[in-house]
């Protein structure tokens, strides 16, 4: 695989759901094959839309969107998520449907008109459940699981799309202090062993420095920096776009984290 | 291995209750009797020696109804399965977007205005059971050529109502003595007046609705996620929930228009196919159709045989349907739903 290939591409994005009101002001942005980025913002800074947008769901954006070298307008529904699998911040199941179902709903984008899962489908369901360790709960009821194991579910449902873009929509939001870390990690894992492009909104700054290669910091629907963790994330740059005084500080291993001391 | 187990045994089922419908009723027909007066019939041999139109009431009589009771039966359990699936709502029947209501009206309107005009109640059924529905889906789109589900739901239960007070002018304008009671009963659904011409064309609409749902049931576990998750798995939502709305109202407006509202059996049906075999689609929609002829040829049988008159099959659905759905809501309450 190519690794130099732009994966995603943006240019000049604009999108409102009420005239009058932008909620993205011309995004310019261009993301690498195998690259892993980290979309860092507040709420409402248009992370989601973004997302949406990158997924097929927002029609009606100005602009150029160019998934693999394709224009996303000339593509078709399934052909969108044959390239891009977006994993929710959370899913509401209604139906308990068992897990090994759940993971399996994944394959529909490669499906043929009157396809239905076979047993190959059935196989990279399998696969995705053991590299996301979701394999122990495959024939329990999804709606049993619990929020950690329910996202490692969504993550496999993602693998089982075998796109090549992996987008995140704050994949560690409602989880505990453990399952954050086991989150961010397999992803990160996965990322690199499959050469997945990875995008994902994050609202700790030390997890993107800990997880990502480049961040892209957005506010009020623009894209205000842009660069290597390490070298955007300063004090100056938590005050000015996120209200908080923060105190930088190196970790015993020399690492550089933030301490959040204040709201401004 | 499961999934051929539970189609072994619904099959079985349904043959030992088609036997004892054709026996039953308040002429009986020995069941010894009437396997070698079909088998006369279809292999063109000698009728056996017949009582008193025992041939008459089983071939002309019985098996046409038992027919199309099946057919009903099914496409209302199928069709009930398909609208929960769709709308991702425990409480919804496939009379939903008020196609029952509007075909009442319908029914109404040509009772009393065009009384003694052939098949004019059918055709008056059917038009006011699609116009109700294209009316719910005029008032729930969207300026974006986008349906969303609850503003489907919303504006069936909006044209439901007014179609039901439209009703209530047309039993206030009817004549009591006739009309009135003609319409309250074909409100109340009824098989009795079924020969093999009025199977037609029921025998061909319903099984044409029917094979569909079964081969698409596998897109309704994703339709069910949701518009957002759905859309992001690949799916275009607005076409397939337009494909399968259009089959359900298509099976259940021409039996609606045939033999009246028979209600319960699409809002309980499906919950008990789900407690049979699980959530998955694949499983409960062909379940549900099994389920549904099940159970409306028992409801049926009552209503013909459990008293000399005959009982609307519509109230003894309600009747034993009720306490049903009771006894599998408290055994299994959380399978259920959730």
């Amino acid at each position: 695989m190519e690794l130099n290939r732009p994966a995603i591409s943006l240019e000049d994005l604009h999108f409102s759901y009420i005239s009058d009101q932008p909620v993205l002001k011309g995004i310019n942005l261009s993301v690498k094959v195998g690259e892993k980025v980290a979309v860092l913002g507040r709420n409402g800074a248009g992370k989601t839309t973004l997302f949406s947008i990158l997924s097929g769901i927002n029609h009606g954006y100005q602009g150029k969107v160019t998934l693999a070298g394709r224009e996303l307008k000339q593509m078709s529904r399934a052909g969108i998520s044959q390239q891009v699998a977006l994993v929710p911040q959370k899913h509401e199941p209604l139906f308990p449907y068992l897990t090994r179902d759940f993971i399996l709903m994944g394959r529909f984008c490669s499906m043929g008109l009157f396809g239905s899962p076979g047993s190959e489908d059935l196989k990279i369901v399998e696969e995705a459940a053991a590299e996301t360790g979701a394999a122990p709960f495959l024939d329990r009821p999804y709606s049993t699981l619990s929020g950690g194991e329910m996202q490692l579910v969504l993550i496999a449902r993602a693998l089982a799309q075998q796109s090549e873009i992996l987008v995140l929509d704050e994949p560690n939001t409602h989880l505990d202090y453990r399952n954050r870390f086991l989150v961010l990690d397999l992803v990160r894992k996965l990322a690199e062993a499959r050469q997945m492009t990875l995008i994902m909104s994050l609202h700790d700054p030390n997890d993107v420095i800990q997880f990502a290669e480049r961040v892209v910091v957005m506010h009020e629907g623009r894209i205000v920096a842009d660069g290597r963790p390490v070298e955007v994330i300063d004090e100056a740059l938590l005050a000015e776009y996120f209200g908080i005084r923060a105190v930088a500080m190196k970790n015993a291993a020399g690492n550089l984290i933030f301490k959040a001391v204040e709201a401004l | 291995m499961r999934r051929l187990g539970i189609f072994f045994i619904c099959c079985t089922v349904l043959i030992i209750a088609v036997a004892l419908s054709l026996n039953l009723g308040n002429f009986r027909i020995p069941v010894a009797q009437v396997f070698r007066i079909i088998s006369a019939k279809l292999f063109n041999t000698a009728m056996p020696e017949i009582e008193k139109y025992q041939d008459v009431v089983l071939l002309s009589l019985r098996l046409p109804r038992i027919i199309m009771v099946l057919l009903i039966g099914s496409s209302l359990g199928i069709s009930g399965a398909v609208s929960q699936g769709i709308f991702r709502n425990p409480l919804v029947s496939p009379f939903i977007l008020g196609i029952s209501s509007g075909a009442s009206f319908g029914a109404g309107v040509a009772m009393i205005f065009f009384s003694g005009l052939p098949f004019m109640v059918d055709l008056g059924a059917a038009i006011g059971g699609f116009g109700a529905v294209l009316a719910a889906f005029l008032i729930a789109r969207s300026p974006g050529g986008f349906t969303p589900r609850l503003s489907l739901v919303l504006s069936g239960v909006i044209v439901s109502s007014f179609f039901t007070s439209m009703v209530g002018i047309i039993k206030y304008l009817a004549d009591s003595d006739s009309q009135l009671p003609a319409l309250t009963f074909w409100m109340m659904g009824s098989f009795a007046s079924i020969d093999w011409a009025s199977l037609d064309p029921v025998i061909y609409i319903i099984p044409l609705c029917m094979l569909p749902m079964v081969i698409f049931s596998w897109y309704l576990n994703i339709l069910s996620l949701g518009d957002r998750e759905a859309m992001l798995l690949g799916m275009n939502v607005e076409r397939w929930k337009m494909f399968f709305i259009a089959l359900v109202v298509i099976a259940i407006g021409s039996g609606v228009a045939r033999c009246g509202v028979i209600g319960w059996v699409g809002l309980v049906i499906p919950h008990i196919a789900r407690a049979i075999s699980g959530p998955n689609h694949r499983d409960v929609v062909p379940l549900s159709a099994f389920l549904g002829a099940i159970f409306l040829l028992i409801a049926d049988n009552l209503a013909r045989s459990a008293t000399s008159g005959e009982i609307p099959v519509g109230i003894v659905t309600a009747i034993i349907g009720t306490p049903f759905f009771v006894y599998f809501l408290r055994k299994r309450e959380v399978a259920l739903w959730n």
